[in-house]
């Protein structure tokens, strides 16, 4: 494909993201809904395998657990500036001329 | 094992040996005569690894150990096959950079994990080990920032301890039984526990991983490709070797998994994330391992293998990204995907994989481990390791493409990434698709045959309703997810922080002790000087010249005495 036609083609998309994302729910929507009507047959296992809909709501719960948890663990924990370490603050500066290096056996 | 060195199984043409002769050629080269080289050289490698029979090559005897130089099964075949893949892939990804001793490390490195792979014993397989470190490190040292050096140091040091308890393990291994064979090991003794360590050293699995996101993330754009598929991987296979069915390894694996998922929401660096996503997704590998039925060991090769290949995709995509930017960082990035575009559709291809989106290749090797938890009742590993992959898909699918690639304009108007960059991507995301579409093709390399279906419809409903779900969630959520200025400590802060003022204050107490010994010491040595001056110094009893009176008169009884023993004994 052309390179311009596909930033043309994103472009679209990001342009119509709106549109997009209401299109994107309505299939989140009716992937719910028919999995009411065909649940699967797992069922010997967990229990929540046959139960409808169990996926999407343990995705979303999922998602805001791993957040909260992470964030929270980050804050009161985890997080240090970013000079915490020696050097840690400019890490892609380079020693010298990085051209020079990489010609250097051409 | 035959006790006599068989000739036509000792000699065959070992992967390993034609890529380190040919790296050693390189130098010889250049411009596009080498980069030819080089290509043909993967090509060649990746020829001569998919036409090794099955069996036992290159076995002789040495002081009385069994040396299995190609161990050739199918669980060895299939890591032989995917190095070798990656190796052209990386090779490519490589080809416009001027640097020999990168080209040399990198194709030496790729060389020792392929021998790795082959090592029927533990003797060539600790040879391996430690080569493949001392040629990983240059694509680290060969960023040349200051933090690459020190890093790369880091990076040196974790893995000589790896190899130092390796070998240590392998020492006592042999001591107690007599063999080298790498075979799974019997559990229950120092020598399993010490092997044992060395490899989830090298897997980086908590709290022994965290030289994964140290290095990473500071080595060379195009080493971190190399790096993110050998060096873990070849310790995902020694695990599915030696410790199949260790219970340990579940809740390690498990762990993995969700570690880091959470230090990848809190990095700010695009690299760093994705090394994180690594810690993550081979933990999948190791509950597998640690699981040992046969479809948890298929689920570990599987997703080794896909793995290697959706992990570099997206380690090419943010490398082309510093590459033509500059920048690594969430929070200097954005909005560039109009200049880029090839590399944002390629790099989704590699974050739908990661994320197992059905029709992507992670998702008919990760509901594999998923699915053998299940047949387990393992109900808590199931839904855990559910939940970090939705958190894949939040983090290397959402986050970083959205903050990278779209969100808010940076300002940045980088070029799209040189033509040979866009080729290994393809290649790589080509392998992502196809082995999503037709798992048919990666299921036939597996160690035991494989009877799953990952297109099953209750694994399709549940996969994508968690993952559309956890995109809506990115959404609702999405002011508070953006890269913050911050670095995250991870269990590397105990050498970097904690030990040195303590190593500096323990060397203060041993130069005080030290320097009080030495002084008791000297007094012990200055007063015995002064006491022997005192008695033989000048002035001193002994050590003065006496008159010719006093000598005559001791002389005179010295002789008396000697006349009285004569007589009287």
């Amino acid at each position: 494909m052309n390179v311009n036609k596909l930033a043309q083609l994103l472009e679209w998309m990001v342009r119509n993201s709106k549109l997009l994302s209401r299109v994107m729910l309505v299939i989140m929507g009716i992937l719910v809904i028919a999995n009411f009507m065909y649940s699967s047959d797992h069922h010997d296992r967990f229990f929540w395998e046959s139960l409808p809909a169990a996926g999407a709501i343990y995705g979303l719960f999922s998602c805001v657990v791993i957040v909260v948890v992470s964030k929270f663990l980050g804050y009161s924990f985890l997080y240090r500036p970013e000079d915490y370490y020696d050097n840690e603050s400019k890490p892609n500066e380079l020693i010298g001329n990085p051209e020079n290096r990489e010609n250097r056996d051409a | 094992m035959p006790e006599s060195v068989n000739l036509s199984s000792a000699l065959w043409l070992h992967p390993s040996l034609v890529l380190i002769l040919g790296a050693l050629l390189t130098p010889l080269m250049r411009g596009s005569a080498q980069q030819i080289f080089r290509v043909a050289l993967a090509l060649l490698v990746i020829y001569i690894a998919f036409t090794i029979e099955l069996g036992n090559h290159g076995q002789f005897n040495l002081g009385g150990m069994t040396i299995i130089t190609g161990r050739a099964d199918k669980l060895s075949l299939a890591f032989v096959y995917v190095f070798s893949l990656i190796t052209l892939i990386a090779t490519i990804y490589s080809l416009h950079v001027k640097d020999n001793v990168q080209h040399v490390s990198s194709t030496i490195y790729a060389a020792s994990a392929i021998g790795a792979a082959l090592a029927g014993d533990l003797m060539t397989l600790y040879v391996f080990w430690e080569m493949m470190m001392l040629a990983s490190v240059w694509l680290i040292w060969r960023r040349a920032s200051a933090t690459s050096y020190t890093a790369g140091y880091r990076y040196l040091l974790v893995h000589a301890v790896s190899g130092v308890l390796l070998l240590a393990g392998i020492v006592m291994y042999f001591g107690q039984t007599g063999s080298i064979a790498f075979e799974a090991l019997q559990p229950g003794n120092i020598a399993f526990y010490l092997i044992l360590i060395g490899f989830l050293i090298n897997a980086a699995v908590p709290p022994f991983g965290a030289w994964l996101p140290d290095a990473y993330p500071e080595a060379t754009v195009t080493g971190a490709i190399f790096l993110s598929a050998l060096t873990t991987k070849t310790a995902v296979y020694t695990l599915i070797r030696g410790f199949p069915g260790t219970e340990l390894l579940v809740w390690m694996g498990v762990i993995m998994a969700l570690w880091g998922v959470v230090y990848a929401v809190l990095a700010n660096d695009i690299r760093r994330l994705l090394a994180y996503h690594i810690i993550s997704q081979v933990g999948y590998m190791v509950a597998g391992v640690g699981m040992g039925t046969a479809i948890a060991l298929n689920g570990a090769t599987a997703h080794a293998f896909t793995h290697i290949l959706y992990k570099s995709v997206l380690f090419m995509g943010a490398g082309a990204v510093l590459q033509m930017t500059g920048k690594s960082k969430l929070t200097d990035l954005g909005g560039i995907y109009k200049y880029m575009p090839l590399t944002f559709v390629l790099y989704m291809v590699g974050a739908f994989s990661i994320s197992a989106f059905p029709l992507f290749s992670g998702f008919v090797s990760k509901t594999m481990v998923i699915e053998a938890a299940a047949e387990d009742h393992r109900a808590w590993v199931w839904l855990l390791l559910s939940m970090a992959s939705a958190g894949t898909f939040l983090h290397t699918g959402l986050k970083l493409p959205y903050f990278t690639f779209l969100g808010q304009d940076s300002g940045l108007r980088p070029a799209e990434a040189p033509w040979n960059m866009l080729l290994a991507m393809g290649i790589a995301a080509f392998f992502c698709i196809f082995i999503g579409v037709y798992p048919a093709w990666l299921y036939g390399f597996m160690p035991s045959p494989v009877h799953y279906n990952a297109y099953a419809p209750g694994h399709l409903f549940w996969e994508i309703q968690l993952l559309l779900f956890t995109g809506l969630g990115f959404f609702l959520m999405l002011k508070h997810l953006g890269g913050e200025h911050k670095v995250s400590v991870d269990t590397d802060w105990i050498y970097r922080k904690a030990a040195p003022p303590v190593v500096a204050a323990l060397s203060q107490l041993i130069k005080n002790i030290w320097g009080g010994l030495l002084g008791v010491f000297q007094g012990f040595l200055q007063s015995s000087a002064r006491v022997l001056r005192s008695d033989f110094g000048r002035g001193g009893v002994l050590g003065d010249t006496w008159g010719l009176a006093a000598t005559t008169i001791w002389i005179a009884l010295l002789l008396a005495f000697f006349g009285m023993f004569v007589v009287f004994f």
